[in-house]
């Protein structure tokens, strides 16, 4: 039976996507070339952030994304490992606080519940962070989830409603009638269907060029540091301020800014680090060393923790920040869920959702979101 | 109390994974040692797998055969567990992310 829509890659963004779009009663299929979560959305952390995101569409986004995750698992059926633990971002010097002290009235403006505190408020509140710090903004409202867990419910949830995972199986090209994709061609034949999505992360420019179509979405990597097992040593997940910076700052190697949670099982993760290299995903010891100094500087209690992993994340990396969400201009049936950076896990119910609702005609394409928007600058 | 057997055995002794909870991953779609790390959480702990990994994939051997898929990334850094502070030290002044790798894509 030909699918309403064939789906590559089961990561968070395309397993929702199925899940989203199936829940609508549409007919899906899902191609994987490797397994669930095996790019990024498998070497990610679980920050549902919203006060790291820029005020307008950006912010948008995110707090539609996390008003989802509160109910998710009850409507899955299955454990996300979603809590709503409060965010703090924390800024180091004077500066990094008039940073945060000018954004803050826009944020409250746009509805999100974020507050100001002296640095001693917030030793107070996170005591494993530095005692000297400027200051902090507080968001009660942003939370945590387990990547993976999320996955497999979005992946359980649509396979209970006809959702027809094909996992190891690559999509090698799209098939095209003149401007119109009409499915995908893999090794065990071409499957066609009414329109194909793709959710393929920092691979989908490949996917595209055939087309002609360069796709301004590049493999951004980020490393990160995962401590033993500790008891609880952190309420909130933390960002240091810089590292909404960072992300703007498209070219280049940028330092890594810290970042922490921990985890259900009590692991921590430290990150991250922000460079281009190709699809080479490797650690690098730089890298991580550089995580590991801003870590014991933030928090001189974590210098005494031993690593025992470390990972690397390729993000799909978009010009302005923001995902590609919609129909590739001047094709039909084709379309995008990717760009969405550091951004997947935070954004990835909102994605799905917005995919379904454009692809069934009950909502319209965010022309801000759309893969092709930087064409006409 | 008596030693498990069978399928009841733990064969990850750190997040504490039965041999049945692996085979319920393969039914699930994994194929290769990630795709059992993913959906059971074994080779997390602190032994990262170096007791738990063989044995693991001679299970999945086992049960897949041909269709086991090669884990082609390398074991992640570091192979002893590594105080922060340590590590940090180890930053050259000046360094700058991007030189050789030391392996590691995925968690």
């Amino acid at each position: 039976m030909t699918p309403d829509v064939l789906i590559v890659g089961a990561g968070l963004i395309g397993c929702s996507c199925a899940y989203s779009l199936a829940r609508r009663g549409l007919r899906v299929m899902v191609l994987e070339r490797e397994d669930l979560a095996s790019g990024a959305s498998g070497a990610c952390d679980g920050h549902v952030c919203c006060q790291s995101k820029a005020p307008g569409p950006h912010l948008d986004l995110a707090r539609r994304s996390r008003n989802l995750y509160r109910a998710l698992a009850e409507e899955l059926g299955g454990e996300t490992g979603f809590r709503q633990c409060g965010s703090w971002m924390i800024a180091e010097t004077a500066e990094e606080l008039a940073a945060l002290e000018a954004s803050t009235p826009q944020r409250q403006a746009e509805g999100l519940d974020v507050s100001l505190h002296s640095g001693s408020a917030v030793q107070a509140a996170e005591p494993i962070l530095a005692s000297d710090l400027a200051g902090g903004s507080y968001c009660a409202t942003d939370g945590q989830t387990d990547p993976w867990r999320t996955t497999l419910a979005f992946h359980t949830a649509g396979t209970r409603l006809g959702v027809g995972f094909r996992l190891g199986e690559t999509a090698l090209r799209l098939l095209q009638d003149g401007s119109r994709v009409t499915g995908v061609e893999t090794p065990a034949g071409c499957v066609e269907a009414g329109a194909v999505l793709l959710a393929t992360g920092a691979w989908t420019a490949d996917l595209c060029a055939p087309l002609g179509v360069s796709l301004p979405v590049r493999p951004r990597r980020g490393e990160i540091l995962v401590t033993e097992p500790m008891p609880p040593l952190l309420n909130s997940i933390v960002l240091h301020a810089p590292y909404v910076g960072q992300k703007l700052h498209v070219d280049g190697e940028r330092p890594a800014t810290l970042v922490l949670e921990q985890l259900e099982d009590g692991n921590l993760l430290l990150g991250s680090t922000r460079s281009y290299s190709g699809f080479d995903a490797r650690n690098t010891p730089s890298g991580l060393a550089s995580i590991a100094a801003e870590a014991s500087r933030l928090a001189p209690a974590l210098a005494d923790l031993h690593i025992v992993r470390s990972f690397t994340g390729l993000r799909p990396a978009s010009l302005d920040g923001l995902p590609l969400l919609g129909p590739l201009q001047g094709f039909d049936g084709l379309f995008l869920a990717t760009g969405h950076e550091g951004d997947g896990v935070a954004l990835a119910p909102i994605t799905g959702e917005l995919l379904a609702d454009g692809l069934t005609g009950a909502g319209g394409w965010a022309p801000q979101l759309l893969p092709l928007r930087f064409s006409d600058t | 109390m008596g030693s498990r057997v069978g399928e009841e055995r733990l064969v990850c002794r750190c997040r504490e994974v039965s041999e049945a909870d692996v085979l319920e991953a393969v039914r699930d779609g994994a194929r290769s040692l990630r795709g059992v790390k993913l959906r059971t959480r074994a080779m997390t702990g602190l032994c990262q797998g170096q007791t738990c990994g063989p044995l693991i994939e001679s299970i999945l051997r086992r049960e897949l055969g041909p269709r086991l898929l090669p884990d082609e990334r390398p074991a992640r850094g570091p192979v002893r567990a590594l105080p922060v502070g340590t590590l940090a030290s180890a930053l050259p002044p000046g360094a700058s992310p991007g030189g050789r790798g030391t392996g590691g894509e995925g968690r």
